[in-house]
């Protein structure tokens, strides 16, 4: 089972590089990127089940010692949001068919695409500072040229601030690694972790500090997290709807890797600044959606002010809160691209400048109960998976008894609920105008099958919420005290 | 661009650097050099062939599709990473044979070369997809 934590990785680099030899057939693209995508998810299942059953799965490339070698390591953490890099692999990229230009696949849109995906493979399952470095370049890199892809001047105005703030990022994360590896000469996180453990060096707070400005800005933290919602909205449907579900959530995922495991000292240390950002997150955001009156842009702001709640948990960091991050991540993902997905079918089913359609429960009634879904969920009803994942939050916030943060983050469960309902109401049941009352055109079977797909997964991870909180309960154990994560990722050296 | 000088260096220019680019290629295992390196050079040479004779002629002695240079090369390295799989060692371990030449020496043959020229085919290709499109562009 071991070779097969390299695979994630593998599938879509492999799919990325015969992608660019097809350049010039959209079809063998589609097809190769559909399957790279659904070959990810089942390992990512296998890696799940794998996990659950023997424990971590760690290796070393190349045989290397762990002290200098690439270590790739799957805890339970890792292995879900693998798992999740598939689901949305394959959601989206059914989404590609019909939702992006045809012509795009001529100029690498699919290589690139793929790209994506193994960046964030690589993220979730490396062991060693240096390669969630690569992988963030890989990231950026591929966000970026997605982003900018069919350069339209709005495109290009969200990519510049998008680009310049992670370039910044990537250079605070860099000066870091440096430190670091200055500090104890490695670049394998336990190593790292137990080389820094018990002596306090004033070096190690600021690289920890370097690291969390460059999450904070990766995962759009309150005040680093202006550059989102002025470039999300600007792509296609399917890219927009892929880094909602994923791209902010690598950063929320890098936090915790690195800091339960190099740094559970400075987290206790930073844990205030890292609670006021997450509060101030959550207003941000949920005003910001408030203020908004295009569906994506609303959207955008929606993605700020969750990350807000899993910054929350992160910063009271007991394993409950841990738990509850891993839940709400998964939860997050889901719902996240399901409704970027549906704002992208809804604004093209209502083709007048603003996005508030109007009676479109009348009018195409399957694809506004998928949108009234994904909007149930990120509002946090019962019994979508949204519900439990701010439970936990909540829960992890009054057992440390950080009531006033549990504050902010039930006021910002109630803007959310808010603009949720008045979404719906706006989409949905509003008499729409003459314009409006023309029949739809048919939605194509490639679109509405992942809505739909996302849309049940959002209320199944609900309905099916007992299972999943197990394992992140566990999860959460396993991130609070990480020894047997520090301990497999050391391997033979003692 | 139309210069008989130009044109006349290039034709001697081009072979001296390709040359080189695999020079650069075999060294890099033990000393500065490699693939990244030798891509570069390799793409300099069919840069200058291009900016002397037009792109259609680089492209036709390029044979292969810049785009086709690129994702070989990649499948190339990533393959070079499972053959250790087969040999029952972990995932991109370095395996080395060697195989004997006529005369008293012997060949070192290993999957890191293999790597390497998948790198070399990878960096040739990108910066060649680039100046090729770039010079289409402005033709």
């Amino acid at each position: 089972m071991t070779p097969c934590i390299v695979l994630p990785i593998i599938f879509p680099l492999l799919a990325a590089a015969t992608c660019v030899m097809l350049a010039q057939h959209r079809r063998w693209q589609i097809c190769i990127s559909l399957l790279s995508s659904t070959l990810v998810l089942l390992v990512g299942a296998g890696l799940l089940q794998t996990v659950t059953s023997d424990g971590l799965i760690s290796l070393t490339l190349g045989e290397w010692p762990a002290r200098y070698g690439i270590n790739l390591i799957a805890d339970r953490l890792s292995s879900w949001m693998v798992l999740m890099v598939g689901v949305l692999g394959l959601a989206c990229t059914l989404y590609t068919i019909r939702g992006i230009e045809p012509q795009r696949a001529r100029w690498f849109f699919y290589p690139v695409w793929n790209g994506l995906q193994a960046g964030s493979a690589l993220a979730f399952l490396t062991g060693d500072l240096f390669n969630l470095y690569v992988a963030f370049e890989i990231l950026l890199m591929g966000s970026f040229v997605l982003l900018a892809h069919g350069s339209t001047r709005l495109q290009l105005q969200g990519a510049v601030k998008y680009v310049v703030l992670n370039f910044l990022a990537s250079t605070f994360f860099l000066s870091a690694a440096g430190i670091l590896y200055g500090l104890t000469g490695t670049m394998n996180l336990a190593l790292m972790g137990q080389t820094l453990a018990g002596n306090p060096e004033g070096g190690a707070l600021l690289a920890a500090l370097l690291l969390l400005l460059a999450f904070g800005i990766k995962s759009a933290v309150f005040p680093l997290f202006f550059w989102l919602p002025a470039s999300y909205h600007t792509p296609p449907t399917p890219v927009s709807a892929l880094f909602a579900g994923l791209l902010t959530k690598v950063g929320v995922y890098a936090l915790i890797r690195v800091f339960t495991v190099v740094f559970p000292e400075e987290l206790d240390m930073l844990s205030p600044l890292l609670a006021w950002c997450a509060g101030l997150t959550i207003i941000v955001g949920g005003l910001g959606a408030l203020a908004q009156k295009d569906l994506k842009r609303t959207l955008c702001y929606m993605i700020v002010g969750h990350i807000g709640y899993m910054i929350a948990a992160i910063s009271v960091h007991t394993a409950l809160a841990y738990a509850a991050v891993l839940f709400f991540l998964v939860h997050d993902m889901l719902a996240k691209s399901c409704l970027f997905l549906t704002a992208g079918s809804i604004a093209k089913r209502t083709p007048q400048a603003s996005d508030h359609g109007g009676d479109l429960w009348r009018r195409d009634p399957v694809l506004s109960s998928c949108f009234g879904f994904g909007a149930m969920d990120l509002a946090g009803l019962p019994p979508f998976s949204g519900f439990f994942a701010k439970l936990l939050v909540l829960m992890a916030l009054f057992q440390s008894g950080a009531y006033a943060l549990a504050s902010v983050a039930l006021i910002g469960a109630f803007l959310t609920l808010f603009i949720m309902a008045r979404l719906w109401i706006q989409l949905c049941w509003e008499p729409g105008t003459a314009a409006t009352a023309t029949p739809l055109d048919t939605h194509p079977l490639s679109q509405r099958i992942p809505i739909a797909g996302l849309a049940l997964l959002c209320l199944l991870v609900g309905l099916s919420a007992g299972p999943v909180i197990n394992s992140a309960l566990r999860a959460g154990e396993d991130l609070k005290t990480p020894v047997a994560y520090r301990q497999a990722l050391l391997g033979d050296t003692k | 661009m139309n210069s008989l000088i130009f044109k006349t260096a290039t034709r001697y220019l081009v072979p001296v650097l390709l040359v080189f680019a695999i020079h650069l290629l075999l060294r890099g295992h033990n000393a500065p050099g490699g693939g990244f390196a030798g891509g570069l050079v390799a793409a300099g040479g069919y840069t200058l062939y291009a900016l002397a004779f037009g792109v259609t002629a680089g492209r036709r002695t390029l044979r292969v599709s810049p785009e086709c240079l690129a994702g070989g090369g990649l499948l190339l390295a990533v393959i070079s990473a499972f053959a250790s799989l087969f040999a029952g060692k972990a995932f991109m371990t370095a395996l080395w044979f060697k195989i004997p030449m006529p005369g008293p020496g012997y060949l070192k043959l290993g999957t890191p070369f293999f790597f390497d020229l998948g790198v070399f085919a990878v960096v040739a290709g990108v910066v060649l997809l680039f100046v090729f499109s770039l010079m289409e562009v402005k033709e």
